[in-house]
Parts: structure tokens; C-alpha cells; sequence
């Protein structure tokens, strides 16, 4: 939920509250008011009339009386002890030509003698009206209030919560891996400047850290190149040596093995730091067939050593602008990962064209394929590969902005690489 | 045949010496810039393997000396760097190759051999060992004057072989080799059994002597 549609709808749910239960106290309590002047206005109706009670001679004074004031109505009764009282009723108004509610006062008076029921009425039909438009208008306030509020809101949003949605932007778009320093928006609010600092040291120290990283990897490569090659040479020439048991030539061969295989690891290690490191950034325009010709030519020994069926299709003029190097990284390792990782007689396809590149092979389904593109994650354990081949493709990738996904169906592994570079 | 080894590692150009002097080449050592510039006004070499990283400062600017100077000195760039900006310049700069670290001996070996090779045959640069003859021109083998129909992986495993005769090539060298420079090397050498095969079978054919053995457990030596 937006930060905006959160307090708009806190806004809401207490104006609503406010409104219903304001509503109805405030009609009461009008009402009241009203009924409460109505019955002072009857009060001052009778006293009137008490005081021109010595004016009235006969019964048909009485009469006269109420034809001129019509809001007394007196009926005869026998009864003396009907106590004074104030009632609501609804009563014909003729002034209006309808039903309408009235206040009415009852009391009992005695003239010339004879006991009446005395009645003064007073119609509340225009005391109604009033607290109808009264509740209207109040309405009307309450809701033009909402409205500004959410009218307030959505310019606040806009303009004090701008630095807010710049330095989102602006954190959503930073890579760490590029040289670049995140630069934020300054504010004159307090709360983005504290913010921003600490954004700022954050990402310096997470920089700083992945700087560290990086130099250290390739520094440790770079330091293990030396006595790497002085531990091969040795060995190698303690294979020169005469009168070598096969005992002896067999330790100094799986030696040499192992001693090649960290030679491999150390080389696709500072590779990776130097991919990361944008040390290859010269684009060509790289004729894909060529590419992959050479690299089928590299690997098609193991592939016909495991018996595998190499079908390869590259599209006509399928010509791709890219680093050479970054380019061909991609191509030998995805060749080189399907065939090794292709159990015998099995089937190898690349597909390419200028928009993308496939390579599919036969194999069984992955335990993990969530990882696949993982430093140092392998498979299968017999699978003598460095570990980072994977790896290296996708960092080639992500440096080339290609894109790289990985599919698996009919029984078969799918690598594609996207040459349509999203902007 | 003159080698000179630029390298500041004492135990590394001591193992190249070692590996160089059993192909009687004669073979010598500087450690740093100044010695290197030394020995190179003194004598021709025909061949310079030249560390880039020196103590002093950086071995490419030996090799400017050295065409400044216009001495045809073969040379061979080995660094540790495995730039492809070192390799690119000091191939610019006039050098004949550049192989990184670590890299096998017998690699060097036929590096090395090549290298001088190309400086001092030229045109007609073929290897004769009794009956075979290699051309390493036109790229062909005979026995006896007779043509030996070999692949190209054959025939490179063949030249690879004979330049570091003598010595025990070991399959991980052959394999790196046979593969080249970008690809990535299986531990699986069984492509290595099948071209060998392969090759000793036209060669024999061809009634050549058997000089290929396999060492068990490490490679394979081309005695003669």
C-alpha cells in the first residue's frame, strides 16, 4: 500500500467516525434547543393568554380567542387534575396543508366557571427544515474537509516526498559493481538528509568492502601464478629424470594433474575478477559462426571420445557487436559445459542467430538448477570442471548486457543467450 | 643455439635452463633490466624468453630496446600478468609470442624451437630425424621420401613431440596444447589415446621406426 492511499484511508476512517457519530448528537442536540425555545415560545403563550383571561366574558369569547390565535385549542372536560405538560404530536398544520410535527402544551384552565382542556400548539415543520439544511451543510463541510485533505496529501506526496521517490530511483538503479558513487539528491528536509547519509555511508562501505573483495581475488591469483608455475616446471622436470620407477611416474602424473587442474581454477578465478573488473570493453563486430566453428573445433575431440552428436545451426550474417573476448568466453564455455557435462551417445544442439545464441544437451534433470549459475557449484562430484565456467558466462553476460537463462525440457538442458541488449 | 631467459624467479629460470640445456641449447640467465641490457649489447641471442614484471621495471621496455636497436632476436613474452593488454602490446612491440603463466615446459620447449626455427630457416625450415622428414612449411611429414597423409591434430602432435624430443611430454601438456589458447581443458584424455593411436599407425605404416613411447602414468617421449 502507497504511503499516500495509507494515511488517505486513516483520514477517511476517522472522518467517517466523525461524521457518524457527530451526526446524530449534533441533530439531538439541536433538536432539543428547538424544542426547548418552542416550549419557552408556549410559555409565553399561556401567559399571555392568562393575562387577557379577565377579558374574556362569555364562552364565546373563548371562541373568538381561539379563532385568533389558532394555536389554542380548548375542549370542555370534568376533570381539573390533568397535570401541566410538553409533548411532541403530529398534528394537521394548515398553514403548510399537512401533517406536520407540533410541540403542544397541555394544561387545564377554568373560565367563567366551566373547566377546559387547554392546548397551545406550535408547529416545529419550519424547526425541521432548519436542522435538515443545518445537517447538510454539516455534511457538506465534513466532506469538502476530506477532500482537501486527500487534495493536500497527493501535493505533499508530490513535493516533500520527492527526494524520497528520487533516492528510491536512484537505489534501484546502483550497481555496485560499477565504478560509479551514488549521487542523491540533496533536501531541505531533515529526515531525507539523515536519509542520505546514511544511504550514503552504507553503500560506501558495502563499496568498500566488494573493492576489497575483488582486489584480494586478484591479487591471490596473481600471487599463486609464480609458485604455480615453479611447482609445474619442477614436476615436470623430476619427470625428465632417469631410471623413474612407475611407481615414482605415476605420482609425479596425478601431481601434475592436480597441479593443472589449480593452474585452471587460478586462471577462471582472475578471469572472473578481471570480467568484474571491466577490464574488456572494446566492442567488435564478431561474426558468431566463426566463433563457434573454433570453438567446435576446440571440443569436438571430447565430443567424438563420448560419442556425442553435435548438430550445430547458426543463422546467415548472424553478426553480433561485442568484446572478443567477453564474446568468445561465452561461446567456448557454453560449448565446452554442454559436451562435458553430456553423458555418452548423447546429443549436443546449438542454435544461433543474431539475436541469440542456444546451446541444448542431453542429460539428466538437475538437483539444484536454482544454482547453476553459482561460483564453485557442481552437480555432479565427478565432474572435474573448475566450477566457474558457469559463472564466468554469466558475469560475460552481464558486462555485455546480454541476458543468459537456463531451461530444462525434453530431457534436455537449454543455455540461451540473448543478444538483444535491454535498455 | 643461444637462449636467454629474463626472469627474476630464481627457482622458475632455473627450471627453464634445466628443461632449454637438454635440447643443447645454450642457455643463460638475467634477473633484472640492466642485466638483460647487458648481456643483449654483448651478445645475439637467438632467442629472449622476457618476463614482464622485472624488479626494475617492466620488460617491455627491453623489447623497445631491442628493435630500436634492430636486433632480430626472437622473443618469447612469458608473464605471470596473463593481460591481454601486456599481450597485445608486446606483440606490437615486436615480439614473436607471448605464453602465460603457468605454462607446461614442453609448451616452451616448442615455443622456443619454433621461434628459432622461423628465425633461421626461413623458407626452407623442415626437421630431419633419419627417415622422417617434418616440414614445417608446407606443413607435411614424409618417411623415406614417401608422404605421410596426417590430420592437422595429428601433425601437431607429431611437431609438438619431436620439439621436445628426448624429453617426457606429459598428456596434460598435450592436451593443452592440441586444444588451444580460449578452450578450457577436460581431465579427460582419452582424445589425446585415439590421435596417438592414430598417429603411430601411419607412421609405422609408413615403415617408420617406432618412436613414440609411452611413459606410464605421465605422457609420452619421442626418442631418437
Amino acid at each position: 500500500m502507497k504511503l499516500l492511499a495509507r494515511t488517505v484511508r486513516n483520514y477517511l476512517a476517522y472522518s467517517a467516525s466523525l461524521i457518524l457519530i457527530s451526526t446524530p448528537l449534533f441533530y439531538y442536540a439541536i433538536h432539543e434547543i428547538f424544542i426547548h425555545d418552542t416550549d419557552k415560545v408556549l410559555m409565553a403563550h399561556r401567559k399571555d393568554f392568562l393575562g387577557s383571561l379577565d377579558h374574556i366574558k362569555s364562552l364565546q369569547d373563548l371562541g373568538l380567542f381561539h379563532l385568533m390565535n389558532e394555536e389554542f385549542v380548548f375542549s370542555p372536560t370534568e376533570n381539573l387534575v390533568v397535570a401541566d405538560s410538553f409533548y411532541t404530536a403530529d398534528l394537521y398544520d394548515r398553514g403548510a396543508g399537512r401533517w406536520a410535527p407540533h410541540r403542544v402544551y397541555e394544561s387545564t384552565v377554568t373560565v367563567l366557571g366551566k373547566n377546559f382542556r387547554m392546548q397551545v400548539r406550535e408547529s416545529m415543520l419550519s424547526n425541521s427544515e432548519l436542522i435538515s439544511a443545518i445537517m447538510i451543510i454539516q455534511l457538506l463541510i465534513l466532506t469538502l474537509l476530506f477532500i482537501g485533505l486527500v487534495f493536500i496529501n497527493r501535493n505533499l506526496s508530490q513535493t516533500i516526498w520527492r527526494p524520497f521517490y528520487i533516492i528510491l530511483d536512484r537505489l534501484r538503479k546502483y550497481r555496485i559493481d560499477e565504478d560509479t558513487a551514488l549521487a542523491l539528491p540533496g533536501s531541505t528536509t531533515a529526515e531525507f538528509r539523515e536519509l542520505n547519509a546514511a544511504i550514503t555511508h552504507l553503500i560506501e562501505r558495502s563499496r568498500a568492502a566488494y573493492q576489497e573483495q575483488k582486489e584480494f581475488t586478484e591479487n591471490a591469483s596473481h600471487e599463486l601464478g609464480t609458485p604455480l608455475a615453479i611447482c609445474r616446471s619442477k614436476l615436470e622436470l623430476l619427470a625428465q629424470t632417469k631410471e623413474l620407477t612407475e611407481e615414482q611416474a605415476e605420482l609425479v602424473g596425478s601431481l601434475l594433474e592436480a597441479t593443472d587442474r589449480i593452474a585452471r581454477l587460478n586462471k577462471n578465478l582472475s578471469l572472473l575478477s578481471k570480467i568484474e573488473n571491466r577490464q574488456f570493453f572494446e566492442i567488435e563486430t564478431i561474426d558468431l559462426h566463426t566463433v563457434v566453428t573454433k570453438a567446435l573445433d576446440a571440443y569436438k575431440d571430447q565430443a567424438s571420445v563420448k560419442n556425442i552428436f553435435l548438430k550445430c545451426n547458426i543463422g546467415n550474417n548472424a553478426v553480433v557487436s561485442a568484446n572478443a573476448t567477453l564474446f568468445e568466453l561465452i561461446v567456448f564455455n557454453l560449448i565446452s559445459n554442454a559436451i562435458r557435462h553430456t553423458p555418452e551417445d548423447g546429443t549436443v544442439i546449438i542454435q544461433g542467430s543474431q539475436d541469440f545464441l542456444r546451446t541444448s544437451n542431453t542429460g539428466p534433470l538437475l538437483q539444484n538448477p536454482e544454482k547453476i549459475f553459482h561460483r564453485f557449484h557442481r552437480e555432479s562430484k565427478n565432474a572435474l570442471g573448475s566450477g566457474l565456467g558457469l559463472s564466468i558466462v554469466k558475469k560475460a553476460c552481464e558486462v555485455s548486457g546480454f541476458s543468459i537463462g537456463y531451461a530444462y525440457n525434453s530431457d534436455m538442458h537449454h543455455f540461451k543467450v540473448s543478444f538483444l541488449r535491454s535498455l | 643455439m643461444k637462449v636467454l631467459v629474463v626472469e627474476d624467479e630464481h627457482e622458475m629460470s632455473k627450471s627453464i635452463l634445466q628443461y632449454l640445456r637438454q635440447e643443447s641449447y645454450v642457455c643463460e640467465v638475467a634477473s633484472t633490466i640492466e642485466q638483460a641490457e647487458e648481456k643483449i649489447m654483448m651478445h645475439d641471442y637467438d632467442c629472449i624468453l622476457l618476463d614482464i614484471t622485472l624488479p626494475d621495471g617492466s620488460g617491455l621496455s627491453i623489447l623497445k630496446k631491442l628493435k630500436d636497436e634492430g636486433k632480430l632476436d626472437g622473443v618469447i613474452i612469458i608473464s605471470a600478468k596473463n593481460s591481454i593488454d601486456d599481450k597485445i602490446k608486446g606483440l606490437n612491440f615486436g615480439a614473436d609470442d607471448y605464453l602465460p603463466k603457468p605454462f607446461h615446459l614442453a609448451e616452451l620447449g616448442a615455443r622456443v624451437s619454433a621461434v628459432i626455427r622461423r628465425k633461421r630457416f626461413e623458407g626452407n625450415n623442415t626437421i630431419k630425424l633419419h627417415e622422417l622428414i617434418v616440414d614445417l612449411g608446407a606443413k607435411s611429414v614424409s618417411v623415406n621420401g614417401k608422404e605421410v597423409e596426417l590430420t592437422r591434430k595429428e601433425y601437431d602432435l607429431l611437431v609438438f613431440l619431436v620439439a621436445n624430443k628426448n624429453r617426457v611430454v606429459t598428456k596434460n601438456a598435450i592436451a593443452e596444447h592440441l586444444s588451444g589458447d580460449e578452450a578450457e581443458v577436460f581431465d579427460n584424455f582419452d582424445f589425446i589415446y585415439a590421435h596417438m593411436k592414430n598417429l603411430k599407425k601411419k607412421l609405422t605404416e609408413a615403415s617408420c621406426p617406432d618412436y613414440i613411447k609411452t611413459i606410464y602414468g605421465l605422457g609420452y617421449k619421442f626418442g631418437v
